[in-house]
């Protein structure tokens, strides 16, 4: 049956079949990837280099036992409590223009979930002039305002999420409550492509 | 002419889309650019003219995750 019981028999083999990429494991993407098996997404390809470490539990999907751990390993361990028959790529990985279309390659969907601007602006570099469809987050910062965090289409293939204002390196810090919020708007645009919904 | 600039009609002399974005703060790296509802590289912006009445938003990418 799955993690989500709600779903219709149309929208299950459409998520189930469907593999996303997730470029980092951090507070983007180990939310993004929780709320997709959630949903009903079976098959990931998740990159990461980081092991989890203690300021990582304001925001990201691991526990105080997992500190240490290497981070793919430690979100797939906890994605199969959610649901167990999961297919997972995982590559402990310093994602770079040299090897990213090849971790990638074949995902119906790419998550940039990475902390770097210039990491960010490679991986859109890499996919978008190749006409794939990526989710990306920027500006997630600091607390309060919830509803400057907004999902937008911009041109053909990317949809940007976030205030595109609210800069970690400005002192914003990255806060669980709203970095949850960018999670979900990317997991549900992500959800929304594969279905055809509107974002 | 006029363009439509992040949703908002804004007058402007001829220029490329990159010459404009350099003199409205959004000019260099670090930013997405979304032209006649197309992304256009940094590189190719530096050399496309704006034509009346066309829409251009720039999303700047800043860190955080």
């Amino acid at each position: 049956m799955g993690a989500n019981t709600y779903l219709t028999e149309h929208e299950r083999k459409i998520l189930e079949s469907a593999k996303i990429g997730i470029a980092g494991a951090g507070g983007l993407g180990s939310n993004v990837a929780a709320l997709l098996v959630r949903a009903g997404v079976r098959r990931f390809v998740v990159a990461d280099f980081d092991t989890v470490a203690e300021s990582n539990l304001n925001r990201q999907f691991f526990f105080r036992r997992q500190i240490g751990e290497k981070k793919v390993a430690a979100l797939a361990h906890n994605l199969r409590l959610i649901e167990p028959d999961l297919e997972l790529d995982l590559r402990d990985i310093r994602l770079a223009a040299d090897n990213i279309a090849e971790v990638f390659d074949g995902c119906d969907v790419i998550v940039e979930a990475m902390d770097a601007a210039e990491s960010k602006e490679m991986l859109l570099n890499a996919f978008l002039p190749a006409g794939r469809r990526v989710v990306s987050a920027a500006g997630l910062a600091g607390w309060g305002r919830s509803n400057d965090i907004r999902t937008r289409k911009v041109g053909r293939n990317l949809v940007l999420v976030g205030d595109q204002t609210r800069d970690v390196r400005d002192g914003f810090a990255p806060v669980g409550v709203r970095v949850e919020i960018a999670a979900a708007h990317e997991a549900n645009a992500v959800a929304s492509l594969l279905l055809g919904e509107e974002l | 002419m006029k363009i439509i600039y992040q949703g908002k009609e804004t007058e402007t002399p001829p220029a490329t889309v990159g010459a404009f974005l350099a003199a409205n703060g959004a000019g260099g790296s670090g930013v997405v650019i979304e032209y006649k509802g197309e992304i256009l590289s940094a590189a190719d912006a530096a050399s496309v003219p704006l034509e009346d009445g066309a829409s251009l938003n720039a999303f700047k990418i800043v860190a955080g995750g």
